[in-house]
């Protein structure tokens, strides 16, 4: 009982000292324990099969379904091109054509979709998106387009604020 | 002889308008509203064979009603309805959703269409 009383204790300091920091970038062991545990613990669906084959007409939904919501942190071309505040989230968002994202399963990626990522930015979709949006996401990740070709989201090129 | 010719163009048109007009003669027609976040109603039963007329209407934001095994993908604004006709081939249930992003909800927008057969 006793033992259980200091757990909490330690576990109650501990979350006191973590919560209200400032944000700091990420070391390179935190990142990469945080990137293994997720690729090969925390993240699950690896062996959800996507029921879309690929298409160019997928490619084409996908990226109109990420058009939705997803460019604000991700950008239009999943590399983060124009999101101001990307490299200094913590965890930074990730260029989802990196080999940390791509190494990721299908299933695993339209989980990640669907249910977010605890703790970091990543939000839930389950609910706002629907399934064969999420899974024509997976496609458009797949094949995303040069970083940069496709220009900055709307909302941060001031074109909002002049309306 | 220009006229003979005219004649003949507007009868093969008025022929041809009757004749499909006739084809998509529905067995009833089914109101169907869409507003964040649902379909109201949120499923039909329709039987095989049989050709219903649905009309949609938002209430609000554009959405649309997306039933892929039926190959329905029908546009719905707000300002006036939308009416496609559907003669299912096939018994069972199809299910649609709504396939235009319309807010926070919008993946919950689903719809149900049973066929008896």
């Amino acid at each position: 009982m006793r033992g259980r009383a200091a757990i909490q204790v330690i576990v109650c300091a501990a979350c006191l000292a973590l919560a209200g920091c400032r944000v700091t970038k990420p070391g390179r062991a935190e990142s990469g324990l945080a990137d293994w545990t997720k690729l090969h613990i925390t993240v699950k669906g690896k062996n959800d099969r996507n029921p879309l084959s690929g298409s160019p007409q997928d490619v084409k939904d996908g990226k109109e379904a990420f058009g939705h919501y997803c460019i604000v942190c991700h950008g239009l071309d999943g590399q983060n091109t124009g999101v101001p505040f990307a490299a200094s989230l913590n965890p930074p968002v990730p260029s989802l054509a990196s080999q940390q994202v791509q190494s990721y399963a299908d299933g695993q990626l339209k989980w990640i979709i669907e249910n977010g990522i605890a703790p970091s930015g990543m939000p839930a979709s389950h609910g706002i998106l629907n399934d064969d949006e999420m899974w024509s996401i997976v496609v458009y990740l797949r094949h995303l387009p040069p970083a940069g070709s496709l220009g900055e989201p709307r909302v941060y090129s001031g074109e909002e604020t002049e309306r | 002889m220009i006229k003979t010719g005219k004649l003949f163009t507007l009868a093969a048109m008025l022929i041809f308008h009757f004749w499909t007009a006739a084809g998509q003669q529905p067995d009833r027609t089914i109101e169907i509203h869409a507003h964040r976040y649902s379909f109201s109603p949120a499923e039909i039963t329709v039987r095989k064979g049989e050709t219903v007329q649905l009309k949609l209407i938002s209430d609000d934001v554009p959405h649309s009603l997306l039933i892929k095994d039926l190959g329905v993908n029908q546009p719905i604004t707000k300002d006036r309805p939308s009416v496609i006709f559907l003669t299912p081939k096939q018994s069972g249930d199809f299910h649609g959703q709504c396939g235009r992003f319309c807010g926070s909800g919008h993946g919950q927008m689903m719809f149900a269409v049973h066929v008896e057969g």
